[in-house]
């Protein structure tokens, strides 16, 4: 610790931006020797610092302007120039409109909109992301918000029903529901119907998979069971922040308390999961990258992990991440991969 | 009957939303990025972020997940500037770079987007009960934004004793707010990857 400086002189200079090379190894040093000394420094800093606030206060409507200007550049430039890919929206009306869904995506692999007609129940629209496709948002005319993930099919009626707003789902999806009384709003799934007044949650059930999870951020569901004709035979409250798996086939129930903020996290590409087995990550990660990941071993099969990954970051990398301590080999045939303990 | 609208900022509604998150939003995000890397460039930051939303049309979800995923991206995004700056050979600018990288992971909450007036006040407050030397030497430098040098000769004094009161200064008002510091740092970086291996 040189004797020539102060630490107070050192600190001011640098909050002034105004400290010499000589001056900085000193204050580091004195900074590397404790982490009090590192919290006080960066405390004084978060107080200079706020000097600046005000500058920001009044958001300039230039800087708006030029945010503007880039909105419209994008929005005309086509498909075909590089990154930056223009949002189409398709806007649906319909003559006796009760449901206006816009559909919005960028950087989607592909997505497809068909129009089906259904003897005697009337139109519906269905909207599918392919695999590793991004986020796609849905809005519908009564405010409700869905966000499709890759690998997921969305059916909705032209026209709700009086008495109830009905959708289906084969994937995953992220529901903001608006709140009607009058009109639950319900989601269809295999064997399944999640029941909704106006709440928030997160639906993962993929029609290849036998199990179905669905997250409650906020609000109230109730989940219930169809038998084979299609009638509810028994039901599950959930509260917010409890998430239930179900398993078709073998019939268990497993209701868990969560941070549902975990389920909901691919929204911005991230894959966030805590204490969760292998099994259950290499299923969620097979969905999105449209690859069947299979894991001989059962007990690498139960394996949990807590972590988070980007989508984006592609499976290769996702799965060495997996294997940090160099326990499992992969090896890949066309879209399988085999998931073994390495052999000592 | 499906129309194709090609010029998407046709529709009025998505846009006046869009404005409103982004004058609510932006002034804080640009504050928080000005911290770390330059005014243009945590516009540029800023910017880029708002046109993803608005391409995503993320600006339709809950207020509660939008502002979450703003300060994470834009947060993200400082991360990602100081990082490519780090070749340089430069002594002082790899180290400030890195105690930059630091203070961003120290001063990790989202609700720093939130009560930013409430903050103010109270800073001002605690500045009002600075001794009076002291409070003069401050606000020259706090809000006249001028450097010791300056103010020394202002004041007919030496320079140290500018650097004295400006420390004494940041000294007591950290005292005074130290509980509203520390509600917005967190000491326990937050797992961004984190693995538990549990058998």
């Amino acid at each position: 610790m040189s004797t020539e400086y102060n630490i107070e002189e050192l600190i001011v200079h640098y909050l002034q931006e105004e400290i010499t090379e000589e001056e900085l190894r000193v204050l580091d040093d004195w900074l590397q020797q404790s982490s009090a000394n590192k919290d006080f420094f960066f405390e004084l800093k978060y107080i200079y610092d706020t000097k600046r606030y005000s500058e920001f206060l009044h958001g300039s409507e230039a800087s708006w302007d030029r945010l503007y200007s880039l909105l419209k550049k994008d929005s005309m430039s086509g498909r075909s120039s590089g990154k930056r890919k223009a949002g189409l929206v398709f806007l649906l009306r319909y003559v006796a409109v009760a449901i206006i869904a816009i559909l919005v995506g960028i950087g989607i692999t592909r997505y497809t909109y068909e129009q089906k007609y259904v003897g005697g129940k009337g139109f519906y629209n269905e909207v599918i992301v392919d695999k590793g496709g991004k986020a796609n948002t849905v809005l519908l005319s009564d405010g409700s918000i869905i966000v499709l993930n890759s690998s997921t099919k969305l059916r909705y009626p032209t026209n709700f029903d009086v008495s109830e707003r009905v959708v289906q789902l084969d994937g995953e999806a992220y529901f903001e529901v608006a709140a009607d009384k009058e009109k639950p709003f319900i989601v269809k799934l295999k064997k399944q119907q999640i029941r909704v007044l106006g709440t928030k949650f997160n639906i993962e059930a993929y029609s290849q998979e036998s199990y179905t999870v669905t997250t409650l951020m906020s609000g109230s569901v109730s989940v219930q069971r169809l038998n084979d004709n299609g009638e509810p035979v028994d039901e599950l409250l959930l509260q917010p922040d409890q998430k239930v798996i179900i398993d078709d086939v073998s019939g268990v129930v497993s209701l868990k308390n969560i941070d549902s903020s975990l389920s909901k996290s691919w929204i911005q590409g991230e894959c966030k999961f805590k204490d969760e087995t292998l099994w259950m990550i290499t299923r969620r990660l097979g969905n999105h990258y449209g690859v069947a990941i299979h894991i001989e071993d059962s007990t690498l099969r139960n394996i949990r992990y807590t972590g988070t990954f980007q989508f984006a970051q592609g499976l290769r990398e996702v799965l060495d991440v997996i294997n940090y301590e160099n326990q499992l080999t992969f090896n890949q045939t066309g879209d399988n991969i085999y998931i073994k303990r390495k052999s000592e | 009957m499906v129309r194709r609208m090609k010029n998407q900022l046709e529709n009025d509604g998505f846009i006046t939303r869009f404005k409103t998150l982004y004058r609510e939003n932006a002034p804080m995000l640009m504050f928080y990025a000005s911290k770390y890397v330059d005014i243009v460039v945590a516009e540029d930051v800023v910017h880029d972020v708002f046109l993803k939303i608005w391409q995503r049309k993320d600006f339709l979800l809950s207020e509660e997940y939008i502002k979450n995923y703003l300060y994470r991206s834009v947060r993200n995004a400082c991360l990602d500037y100081l990082k490519h700056q780090e070749v340089e050979e430069n002594y002082v600018k790899d180290t400030i770079n890195r105690l930059k990288i630091e203070e961003i992971h120290r001063n990790d909450d989202p609700a720093f987007l939130y009560s930013g007036d409430e903050r103010m006040k109270s800073v001002r407050r605690a500045m009002d009960k600075l001794p009076a030397k002291c409070r003069e030497v401050f606000e020259l430098s706090y809000l006249e934004e001028k450097k010791s040098g300056e103010i020394a000769s202002l004041l007919g004094v030496s320079i140290r004793t500018v650097e004295a009161q400006l420390y004494k200064a940041l000294k007591i008002l950290r005292g005074a707010l130290l509980p509203l510091i520390l509600f917005f740092m967190e000491f326990i970086s937050k797992i961004f990857i984190l693995f538990v291996f549990i058998l």
